[in-house]
């Protein structure tokens, strides 16, 4: 507690310039903050308002083929088209992607091809998505390999995205596990693929499955990649070497549509789209969260 | 406490060693209450310090008298750091962290209610164990750092700057690279270089926390015999864990032990005959 | 434990300290199975290259070097000079970076530095949020709420500055170069701000200690101790967001007009080499799609270049660290991925 006042030459305050220069610049990086939140709070807000009416259930069951006039369709067979081809993708993605990570990790630590993969798994992350699409569309649809447009295609074509996000995740998770655990088991006598699938992949596992579920969030959500891959198709069909519909593609096109009721459908679908990434994002937190906690 | 009449024009800082002050009507040779330029005591009083709740400095108070050096020793974890990152309340930083008490600076509380934090940091210097220039700063942006906060620029700039190399014997050294990088220097120089950046803001105190560990003997020689040279115009606090160098250059010392102040006393006296039996034991190496 | 490991004969056989081949034989899969993986990545990325090339063929050696500095782009005509598509692109990423880097840098340093330690975590998620709305519903909303909002502000801005060239005057479209720089900048401000975010969390606190030490004010602790230190690493995620700017399709190709010639206002219309290739492939043929392909190819070298430059920056970041023990930055954690 002071004891009296002294006169300021003892302890002078800083002067007042330069306090209110730190208030502003302070307040000013926190404006921007508020600033940078704007967006999606609106995004948000939109998509409920203008798409949760949507939602019904003739919206979950039927397919975007109505009537000219009239209900112009749900986007059953968007939802539906969606979910398998993200889960083609995922098959082929996961486990290439961790596959090469556990070679980066395993096997390859220092060696200079490994550098290159790595490097060029970094390149692979800044690849416009489009592009992925096109080579797709080169070396699969140009090829008539199967038919000109297949969802499988497509699914390549994700799978492509997702690669690199599913490889670097992967990748940072493995080096996590200790080198202490590998040795131990080594030096019980274990192989070094036994080692992989006993020691290291499970302890990894709970990583994993958040890089993968990131992965997949990121590949529900896009569309250029589909676009010269799968083809517009509306009916509903579940053959994976036919045209399919995908929310991402659905919602393009019904964008430029003339038809109110069809840039209404867009927008429920919009929203089916962020719940379902969103999702996928809180899940796949949740996991990471719970298994820095054991 | 600053009154509200002083408040009303413009506060600026001012140095105390008779340096220039822009923006005021100090008249040059000193103001006031600081005739000239020597330091000032510091008074601890009754100190609690937390790490969150853990409890690192319990209840401990200490005089520093002016224009003096003096030591706190102690095995590792009494506190010695703590208690000194108290005194200039850097030691409120770190997070979770937080002090109880008093420290006077004379008279004045520096943990009272309305005290502005940077301004006891400005009046209170600090040098840290690792050497830690400016890495983006040349050698002379490093020593002008502190002062280019409070507005000196120019001419006034250049020779505080001097001033502040020659002072710590850096001068001959680094007069013809003063644009060089600071982190370009050896260590000692470094540090040399990190306590004329402390001194050019002309301080009253300097806290040095255990600031020769990371350096070499010829170094450590060099920033003792320095500290000599340095109390005339500061007090000066230095935290060590090796005695050798408390008896050489501190003229009193304190002795820690679990956050609390066993002893302090002129050093003669705490290394030759100590009246703790715990000081006595820390002294002739039976444990620490 | 293993395959085949107690076969101890006395007489010239195993000893049972060996592994029999068979033994070895998985490790031995698993090892080149793995390498082949990782180098199918290498093959992948190299392949892609030459066919992209192949495909382009047709176009670049009829259009030469105005495909990348002719103005003018006509289907009718079958004329393919590319210049529209590339100042488009550049226009509207550095509209993007213009807008969306400060506030990135900003929103970074308020997150590391002023705000209480519990806002965080909480605030970081959500900004990071940004990264996972996709891109076409980013554009489903420039189309149907931004745009329409913003146009009266825009026609008033154009018609009260008109006299600075570009920035003013013009007439005001609907869809226009600034509605595309501006979604870019909100889409690249998660990356941006995520980088920035590792980069000044990587400062040492020795050196934020000697600033505070001094008497510094927070932000002058800022403007010593972290932003010069964090510069380098700032600009490759600035760099990183360039590069997701330059590519970015759908939203850009929903809000920018897609009209084939330079916009001569901000508020014009205008198009990109990503824009163009989603908008006219359906319906492009003979030596159109060749000129769509070459657009892509052109874009590819393009955000190739500044990821390459950008990833030199984060690295150089990380390297003028001197040897405190941290980990340094990941670049784009997978979080944010662009």
């Amino acid at each position: 507690m002071s004891v009296y006042v002294r006169p300021p030459e003892v302890l002078p305050g800083i002067s007042r310039r330069r306090r209110y220069t730190d208030w502003v610049m302070c307040g000013l990086l926190g404006l921007a903050t508020l600033i940078a939140l704007i967006p999606l709070g609106l995004i948000l807000y939109f998509l409920v308002k203008r798409g949760a009416g949507q939602w019904s259930g003739k919206f979950f069951t039927t397919d975007p083929n109505g009537n000219f006039l009239g209900y112009p369709g749900g986007i059953r067979s968007a939802l539906l088209g969606s979910l398998e081809i993200v889960g083609l993708s995922t098959v082929v993605a996961l486990p290439v992607g961790i596959g090469v990570a556990l070679y980066l990790v395993e096997y390859g630590k220092a060696s200079r091809f490994a550098g290159l993969v790595r490097y060029f798994i970094d390149v692979m992350t800044g690849v416009p998505s489009i592009l992925f699409g096109l080579f797709i569309y080169i070396v699969l649809v140009l090829s008539h390999i199967g038919g000109t447009f297949a969802a499988w295609k497509g699914a390549v074509a994700l799978a492509l995205l997702m690669l690199p996000i599913v490889v670097r995740s992967s990748e940072v998770v493995l080096l996590l596990v200790p080198d202490s655990l590998r040795e131990a088991a080594l030096a019980l006598g274990a192989p070094r693929w036994r080692v992989v699938f006993r020691v290291v992949l499970p302890t990894a596992g709970p990583g994993l499955v958040t890089g993968s579920l990131l992965a997949i969030a990121r590949g529900m959500g896009e569309t250029a990649p589909l676009l010269f891959t799968i083809a517009t198709a509306t009916g509903l069909t579940a053959s994976l070497g036919q045209p399919m519909n995908s929310l991402p593609t659905q919602i393009f096109q019904d964008i430029t549509s003339p038809r109110n009721a069809v840039v209404d459908r867009a927008w429920g679908a919009a929203l089916t789209l962020v719940v379902l990434v969103l999702i996928f994002n809180i899940v796949a937190r949740l996991a990471a969260r719970r298994s820095r906690m054991t | 406490m600053i009154s509200p009449e002083a408040t009303s024009k413009e506060q600026t800082e001012m140095s105390t060693g008779g340096g220039s002050a822009e923006q005021t009507q100090t008249v040059p040779g000193g103001d006031a209450a600081a005739p000239d330029a020597s330091g000032q005591g510091i008074s601890v009083s009754d100190l609690h310090a937390y790490y969150g709740q853990r409890e690192a400095i319990r209840g401990l108070s200490l005089d520093f008298a002016a224009n003096q050096v003096t030591a706190i020793i102690g095995p590792s974890g009494c506190g010695k750091s703590t208690l000194v990152r108290c005194i200039n309340r850097m030691h409120e930083e770190i997070p979770g962290a937080r002090a109880e008490g008093s420290v006077f600076l004379d008279n004045q509380d520096i943990y009272a209610d309305r005290i502005d934090v940077t301004a006891v940091r400005r009046l209170i210097g600090m040098v840290f164990q690792k050497p830690n220039p400016f890495p983006t700063m040349s050698i002379f942006d490093n020593v002008a750092a502190g002062l280019r906060l409070t507005g000196t620029k120019g001419p006034d700039l250049r020779e505080r700057v001097n001033d502040a190399l020659q002072s710590v014997g850096l001068w001959d050294e680094v007069q013809d690279r003063l644009t060089a990088p600071g982190i370009g220097l050896s260590g000692g120089q470094q540090q040399r270089l990190c306590i004329a950046r402390t001194i050019a803001v002309a301080p009253e105190v300097i806290l040095m926390d255990e600031p020769c560990s990371a350096l070499d003997p010829v170094a450590t020689l060099k920033i003792e015999e320095l500290m000599d040279q340095l109390k005339e115009r500061y007090t000066i606090v230095i935290v060590t864990h090796n005695m050798q160098q408390a008896a050489r250059v501190s003229d009193t010392t304190a002795f820690m032990l679990d956050g609390q102040l066993v002893e302090h006393a002129p050093t003669n006296d705490i290394f030759t005959k100590p009246s703790d039996e715990r000081t006595e034991r820390y002294v002739t190496g039976k444990f620490g | 434990m293993e395959a085949g490991a107690a076969t101890a004969t006395p007489s010239g056989g195993r000893s049972f300290l060996e592994r029999s081949p068979v033994g070895r034989l998985p490790d031995r899969v698993l090892k080149w199975g793995l390498t082949f993986l990782a180098s199918l990545i290498l093959v992948l990325i190299v392949y892609f290259f030459i066919r992209l090339i192949g495909q382009s063929q047709d176009a670049l050696s009829r259009f030469g070097l105005s495909f990348v500095f002719g103005n003018d782009w006509d289907v009718s005509r079958n004329i393919y000079h590319g210049a529209p598509l590339l100042i488009g692109t550049l226009i509207t990423s550095g509209i993007a970076l213009l807008i969306g880097v400060p506030v990135a840098v900003a929103t970074a340093l308020f997150i590391s530095e002023i705000c209480p330690r519990r806002l965080r975590t909480p605030l970081g998620v959500v900004v990071d949020l940004l990264a996972a709305v996709p891109s076409v519903v980013y554009g489903l909303w420039g189309v149907f709420v931004l745009i329409p909002k913003l146009l009266p502000a825009e026609k008033w801005f154009a018609s009260t500055f008109s006299f600075i060239p570009f920035i003013g005057g013009g007439t005001v479209t609907g869809p226009n170069y600034f509605i595309a720089g501006l979604i870019l900048a909100i889409m690249i401000l998660p990356i941006v701000s995520a980088i920035s975010r590792e980069v000044i969390a990587s400062v040492p606190s020795e050196h934020k200690e000697a600033a505070l030490a001094l008497g510094a004010t927070r932000w002058e602790m800022i403007r010593m101790a972290v932003l010069p230190y964090a510069r380098p690493g700032i600009t490759g995620g600035a760099m990183l967001g360039l590069g997701r700017a330059l590519g970015e399709t759908i939203a850009v190709v929903l809000v920018i007009g897609n009209a084939p010639v330079i916009g001569q206002h901000l508020f014009n219309q205008g198009y990109s080499l990503a824009a163009v290739i989603a908008n006219e492939f359906g319906e492009a043929q003979g030596i159109h799609v060749s000129a769509l392909f070459a657009a892509g190819l052109v874009l590819f070298v393009l955000t190739l270049i500044v990821n390459v430059i950008a990833r030199g920056f984060v690295a150089r970041g990380d390297r003028g660290r001197r040897g405190t023990g941290a980990t340094g930055v990941t670049i784009a954690p997978a979080v944010t991925e662009p």
